[in-house]
């Protein structure tokens, strides 16, 4: 199975330049403060994998791994992110590598890793439960291998609804033609689906109006229209009595519009006007006998402007008004005239137009019927026409006589009027001979309704046919939809009961003895594909875990729920074992953490661990619970020592450090060996704090440097354990006095100690790489600690670097197996049961004692 | 059920079953869906709705005769 060998990062979140993680196929655990670039490994994880990071990618508005995941001053580190796999060609994968190109084992591995299942960050823990139910099931669905149920009810889903548009698009065809059908017998009472009977009686109520006898069925229709042609036969050349009518109807109109020809109030106006406008010899105009007045008036003129000569200027007012007022009358004639002329215009225009109609619909007439006629027509079209020719010139040029002449031609009793009237009466005596039109009209009007009704009711009877089967297969349909989702409901709730148990396990195993648990997932039977979580506590069963169970609970809820679906996705993809935990134990207390520690560290040995925590106790339990465990070597634990914006975290294994000491000793300039040296000296001191349990001063942000140590490490060991001392007293007397040496030239640049001699950074060098031979055990890749029994003594795990306790022999650690013979098998299933290890070992230090 | 069958394949199974014992589906149109369903066509719609329509004239056909 593909393991991850190495990951490298460069330009990525908190990693400015290349930082390579050295997993070597092992699981990690990686121990960081706050703000130290731990969760960048994570994030650079799943960029690379899934081109997203979630605690950026949607998490809100503006923030994005392309914007934001880069370095913040990657200029000349451009984002690369590579992990190597310890398979045999050590194959790399970043960005750019293509799947095809990847051997199978590891292209699974790939697809698997980009369904990001793997990873749970503490902000994530209670996403599972805080979520609304159909979020939830979107969040199992990908644990769910059901893309082939799902296409099926998308398919069933689809032929549903296509189904239904057929029985809407069925029933809007059948109101259609409903409708039409209603208009064509006139109103009848048809209900909303019209059976044939009604049809038929409604046609029968239209056949028994016109005296026809009824019909039975809707197949009589063709023999009762035939019926009704027969009737309409007696009635002769119906198409001649409608040619009478129209041109008798026409020949009315034209002489109506001829009468509505009224010259007289226009010749009296022009009459009039003409008159008076011969009483004034010259056209005054208004305004400028209005203007005269003034001017003679208001300027109290006196002589006349042309001739110079003395004015009567009331006698000129008085006649300049008088004909004024003349003049105001010939402008209201003029307006007069003008008003009597348009409406003669329009009524020639009106008769010219009746005349135009008649003369059509005599054309339409037998030679007989329209001999006289179109000479009346004729007649009274010509004096039309003149009237025509004089109402198109303007009020002051029209020939008044000619007006008078038109209108005495058309004036009632005059020969054309007289004329017209033979004609119509004449057209009226052919009509007379010829049978009823109205009765004739009645039969036409229902044998088309007839006609009409037989062809739509067969559209009908076929629209309502093909309603009802499509109704049918909405049933079936539905039938087929409803059966679907209930199986996969089954078999999905049948899936999550397994899954429930497993989460419950898990619970359980986190709080033994504590009354809650009975963890349920369970699909909603009211609502499609969402989830609901449930859980017990106390004597309650059943409820929405959030109603009881404390934040540490529900974190430890949610860490359950997510370890279970780990697995069971392990199970679907065997070949994909990886698992990152980014910093998910800070809410819990010590005793479930050491419980969910072993619980990782024994139920999910099988997978490659990246797991990170910001607390430096936990980090030592974790190492102390994988030896318990005996995970050890499947685990590398790193240190992020500190970070900088511009290096980044520091990751470097204490081994790594020491082995450049020799070469700097040998070339190294005064700097590098005070700098390098230094760095090595503050790991062993960061390991001993913890491991001989050393008393600082506390200090604001816990950042402990060499000289919050030294002192406190000094005395521990001089006073605490004199084996190590009494070989160890030169090197640490050394160190007591040039330890300083590092903060002078190695960490800050000081150019009152530019000057110290070469050979004291070198000595510097030199003592802690002795110190570091002395408490770093290279076989067990670890620093001593005190050992569990006798009191005193320091020692690697497997006892081959020991510093007895004072006066005593060497006691080799013991063994699991040695540990589980000593207590007379009570450890031997105590591989989870914490409280009984603990117990055991302080009885066992309180015999030492 | 078969453990080695996967969720899938149980869940098919069961649909059928479903199918089988449902009154309000014709057996004519059951048939259809399960020839569909060994064809591995259940995402092809307009099998289904073929299956539907073919199925459901089957079956008025043999009602009335």
């Amino acid at each position: 199975m593909p393991r991850i060998r190495r990951l490298e990062i460069r330009g990525f979140r908190g990693i400015r330049q290349q930082v390579p993680l050295l997993l070597e196929g092992k699981s990690v655990l990686l121990f960081g403060e706050n703000g130290t670039g731990k969760s960048s490994f994570v994030d650079a994880l799943e960029k690379l994998f899934t081109g997203r990071v979630s605690t950026l990618d949607g998490r809100a508005q503006g923030l994005s791994s392309d914007q934001h995941g880069p370095h913040i001053r990657n200029g000349q580190y451009p984002t690369r992110i590579a992990i190597t796999f310890d398979d045999t060609s050590s194959t790399v994968f970043d960005v750019q590598t293509s799947l095809a190109s990847l051997p199978p084992q590891l292209q699974e591995y790939i697809e698997a890793a980009r369904e990001n299942l793997y990873v749970l960050r503490r902000l994530q823990i209670l996403d599972f439960i805080e979520s609304q139910p159909r979020e939830r099931y979107d969040f199992l669905r990908p644990f769910l291998p059901l893309s082939g149920i799902e296409a099926m009810e998308n398919t069933l889903r689809q032929a549903l609804d296509r189904t239904r548009g057929e029985v809407e698009t069925g029933t809007r065809e059948l109101d259609r033609l409903t409708q039409e059908l209603r208009r064509v017998l006139s109103g009848g009472s048809l209900s909303q689906t019209p059976t044939e009977h009604e049809v038929v009686v409604a046609l029968s109520q239209e056949l028994a109006a016109v005296s026809h006898p009824p019909i039975t069925t809707i197949h009589q229709l063709p023999e009762a229209s035939k019926l009704l042609t027969d009737a309409l036969a007696r009635f002769g050349d119906l198409s001649r009595q409608l040619r009478l009518t129209n041109a008798v109807r026409s020949l009315e109109d034209f002489a109506e519009g001829i009468s509505r020809i009224n010259v007289t109030p226009l010749v009296t106006t022009l009459v009039s006007l003409r008159e008076k406008e011969a009483r004034e010899a010259r056209v005054f105009y208004e305004t400028v006998l209005e203007q005269g007045i003034r001017w003679i008036r208001d300027e109290s003129r006196v002589t006349c402007p042309l001739c110079e000569q003395t004015i009567d200027a009331a006698g000129v007012i008085a006649r300049t008004q008088e004909r004024l007022v003349a003049a105001r009358e010939i402008v209201n004639l003029r307006q007069v005239a003008r008003q009597a002329l348009e409406a003669v215009r329009q009524a020639v225009r009106s008769a010219a137009e009746a005349k135009g109609r008649v003369e059509a619909r005599v054309r339409d007439l037998s030679k007989d019927e329209k001999d006289d006629l179109e000479q009346a027509i004729k007649s009274a079209g010509d004096v039309i026409v003149s009237l025509e020719t004089a109402t198109r010139e303007e009020i002051l040029t029209i020939n008044i006589e000619l007006l008078r002449t038109c209108s005495s031609q058309i004036s009632q009793g005059s020969s054309i009027i007289a004329g017209l009237s033979r004609c119509r009466d004449a057209l009226l005596g052919y009509l007379s001979s010829l049978p009823s039109p109205q009765a004739a009209q009645k039969l036409l009007t229902v044998r088309e309704r007839l006609e009409r009704a037989s062809q739509i009711w067969p559209t009908i009877s076929q629209a309502q046919a093909f309603s009802e089967e499509a109704l049918k297969r909405v049933g079936v349909a539905q039938a087929l939809f409803d059966n679907a989702q209930a199986a996969r409901k089954e078999e999905v709730q049948s899936l999550f009961d397994g899954l429930s148990k497993d989460i419950n396990d898990i619970y359980v195993r986190l709080h033994p003895d504590e009354s809650h648990g009975g963890v349920r997932l369970e699909i909603r039977e009211a609502v499609q594909r969402s989830v609901n979580v449930r859980a017990s506590f106390y004597d309650r069963s059943d409820e929405d875990p959030r109603a009881y169970y404390s934040d540490a609970h529900l974190d430890t809820l949610g860490l359950s729920i997510f370890l279970a679906l780990r697995r069971w996705y392990r199970k679907q993809r065997p070949g994909f074992d990886l698992l990152v935990l980014d910093d998910v134990l800070t809410s819990v207390d010590t005793a479930h953490a050491v419980r969910l520690s072993e619980l990782l560290l024994q139920e999910f040995k099988d997978y490659q661990i990246l797991l990170t925590t910001h607390d430096r106790i936990w980090f030592e339990h974790l190492r102390d619970i994988q030896a318990r465990c005996r995970v050890a070597n499947s685990f590398i634990n790193k240190v992020i020592h500190k970070w900088s914006i511009d290096e980044g975290p520091d990751i470097r294994e204490p081994e790594e450090e020491r082995k450049d000491i020799d070469p700097l000793i040998s070339e190294g300039s005064v700097e590098e060996i005070a700098a390098k040296s230094g760095r090595l000296l503050e790991h062993i001191l960061q390991e001993m704090r913890y491991s001989l349990r050393l008393s600082v001063r506390a200090k604001r942000g816990e950042q402990y440097e060499i000289g919050d140590l030294w002192p406190a490490f000094y005395a521990t060991v001089k006073r605490d354990y004199p084996t190590l001392y009494s070989q160890a007293h030169l090197i640490l007397d050394a160190l007591d006095i040039r330890w300083p040496v590092r903060n002078w030239i190695g960490a800050h640049r000081n150019n009152w100690a530019r000057n110290i001699p070469r050979d004291t950074a070198v000595d510097f060098a030199k003592a802690v790489r002795d110190l570091f031979d002395l408490v770093f055990c290279a076989t067990c890749r670890m620093f001593i600690v005190p050992s569990a029994t006798p009191l005193g003594q320091l020692a690697c795990r497997r006892g081959e670097k020991i510093y007895p306790a004072a006066g005593k022999d060497a006691v080799r650690p013991k063994t699991r197996e040695e540990l589980i013979k000593e207590t007379e098998g009570a450890l031997r299933n105590a591989r989870l049961d914490t409280n009984l290890y603990l117990a055991w070992k302080r009885a066992e230090a309180g015999r030492e004692r | 059920m078969n453990d080695s069958t996967t969720v899938e394949e149980r869940i098919v199974a069961k649909f059928l079953e479903k199918l089988r014992s449902d009154q309000s589906i014709p057996q004519e149109v059951f048939a259809r869906i399960q020839s569909l369903c060994k064809e591995g066509r259940l995402a092809d719609v307009q099998a289904i709705l073929s299956a539907l329509r073919e199925g459901i004239r089957d079956h008025a056909k043999n009602s009335t005769t």
